[in-house]
């Protein structure tokens, strides 16, 4: 239990895939307009995550290590062209607005360091986890992203109006260089949030040891 | 050494066959569960349609990739009512507009897929500058310098500016290229689509311009017409109305042909089909009659007298012509 919270952990936060470890930047910026568009590529992603990692982790002590970069290729590629087919079939609106980003999951650098540097290590059920949990990481990065952008530039969420005619719609966070600025910001301030939380967890852990040694020497 | 080679190369074919083998099964199988059938492809197309305008009978594809820069032609199942669906190049590829256009003019433009840069496109997809595009197509100058651009969107106005362009031209292509014989079938099947086609009957009725009768069916069009304002005082055409009839029931009345002047609200309304929906009724039930011959048992107004005792006179002629043809 404490492996699977400490791997949500890792991938919400620790190494959250966008704010920690700046990985996935193409779609991040480009497919980040709106909050559903977040949301669809997050969820995509996941799926393509979770499985592979299932699928890699499990093929780990059968695939020969020169060919590992190939086969784990063929196998995100494999779980991509899923998505883009049932996304076609039953979400086409979405599949529209994300159009060929979906297939750039294939070449997305988060799937491939997770088929890389964890699934090709560990047990099929970790691996999975800690697909869904990257993955679950990257969601929620998109889906703050989609929504700064656009609560600034069109003054909706999850396309209802929210800010009203008197809000000034600044339309460069639609744009790529809106996407930079909103990507910096929020980066700057998980890392902020980050930091002061791990210090003063860090300060709490010392001052409990220290109180611990204390009452050791005093017993 | 040679055999751990050897053995190293066939298990590495064997892995990568294997891998490549199963993710091939799946995807065949997730394919043929999720293949767009050209049904679903079609109502995906009839969706987007709907959304623009909502055509109770639905819309029938008049030409498929009629050319480079028409992607789509249909028309409104028995409507007057057509959508183009065109492109022109924006700044990040093509720009494609839904242009809907009811007889001869352009009444409304809607943006359908382009990749145009958000937060500048919007100026351009907005509907007051889409509106400047409508209007009647022959009376409109549609070249590309009498529409604005916005400012800081250049291509993607250009892009608009074309496709609306290349849609105007398109259909009114179409419209010129119809030969009299083929929008007279489409006028009547508009007003009944006949299983079997139209025949024409012969009349000798004086001011009727046609009788047709649906093959096989008890569906019978008047092209009757009558003296209007334009014909009455400026020497100019009657007012052509096309009548359509079942038994003894009036089922539809339409316009046809005619040089009343649209601009006046009076005459509009009498054109209009919710006046000419008052004439929906059985022939043996009410009285016919037009001009002076006395009162009316339909509404009249102070307006457009003129163009009220023609289309009147026009229906009265479609009622005999028939009822003689009936023998009744």
């Amino acid at each position: 239990m404490n492996r699977i919270l400490g791997n949500l952990k890792n991938g919400l936060v620790t190494q959250n895939p966008i704010f920690r470890l700046a990985l996935g930047m193409c779609p991040t910026l480009a497919i980040t307009t709106s909050v559903m568009n977040g949301l669809g590529m997050g969820l995509a992603t996941t799926f393509v995550l979770v499985f592979s990692n299932l699928l890699i982790s499990l093929m780990r002590k059968v695939i020969p290590d020169k060919i590992r970069i190939p086969a784990f290729i063929v196998v995100i590629a494999t779980f991509v062209t899923i998505v883009e087919m049932v996304m076609n079939k039953f979400m086409f609106d979405l599949y529209e607005q994300l159009g060929v980003f979906i297939a750039l999951i294939t070449v997305n650098c988060i799937v491939f360091a997770r088929a890389e540097s964890y699934a090709s290590a560990n047990p099929v059920f970790d691996s999975a986890v800690d697909g869904f949990a990257v993955g679950l990481g990257f969601t929620v990065a998109l889906c703050l992203m989609g929504l700064v952008r656009e609560l600034l530039a069109f003054g909706t969420a999850f396309g209802f109006t929210v800010l009203g005619d008197w809000f000034p719609r600044i339309s460069i966070f639609a744009r790529p260089a809106g996407g930079f600025l909103t990507l910096g910001l929020l980066m700057a301030a998980f890392n902020a949030v980050y930091n002061k939380v791990e210090k003063a967890l860090k300060a709490r852990r010392e001052a409990h040891a220290e109180r611990q040694t204390v009452e050791a020497e005093a017993v | 050494m040679a055999t751990g080679v050897k053995r190293d190369i066939l298990r590495t074919v064997i892995v990568l066959s294997v891998i490549t083998l199963v993710a091939g099964i799946l995807l065949s199988v997730v394919f043929q569960i999720t293949r767009i059938t050209p049904e679903e492809e079609r109502q995906r197309v009839y969706k987007k349609l709907n959304a623009i305008y909502l055509a109770p009978n639905g819309y029938v594809e008049v030409e498929s990739r009629p050319g480079e820069s028409v992607e789509a032609f249909y028309k409104a199942d028995g409507e007057d009512y057509y959508i183009v669906i065109s492109n022109g190049a924006g700044y990040k590829g093509f720009i494609q507009l839904f242009v809907s256009f009811e007889g001869t003019e352009l009444v409304r433009i809607t943006v359908g897929n382009n990749s145009d840069t958000p937060g500048i496109k919007e100026d351009v997809f907005k509907e007051s500058y889409l509106s400047q595009f409508h209007g009647d197509i022959y009376e409109k100058d549609y070249s590309q310098a009498n529409f604005d651009a916005v400012a800081g969107a250049t291509y993607t106005s250009g892009g608009v500016i074309a496709a609306a362009r290349n849609a105007v031209t398109f259909y009114k292509n179409y419209l010129e290229s119809k030969t009299p014989e083929q929008m007279l079938l489409e006028k009547l099947n508009g007003m009944h689509e006949a299983r079997n086609g139209w025949v024409k009957i012969e009349t000798d009725a004086q001011y009727v311009n046609g009788m047709y009768r649906a093959v096989g069916e008890d569906y019978y069009i008047v092209r009757s017409t009558g003296n209007g304002y334009r014909s009455e005082k400026r020497g100019g055409a009657r007012i052509e109305l096309y009548v359509l009839f079942s038994g003894r029931q009036i089922l539809g009345v339409e316009m046809g042909e005619h040089e009343e002047s649209q601009g006046r609200s009076g005459v509009a309304r009498v054109l209009s089909d919710e006046y000419l929906a008052q004439f929906k009724v059985n022939i043996d039930n009410v009285v016919f009659k037009y001009k002076d011959e006395g009162s009316f048992d339909f509404d009249t107004t102070a307006e457009a007298t003129y163009t009220q005792n023609g289309i009147l006179e026009a229906v009265t002629i479609a009622v005999n012509a028939y009822k003689a043809y009936l023998g009744g």
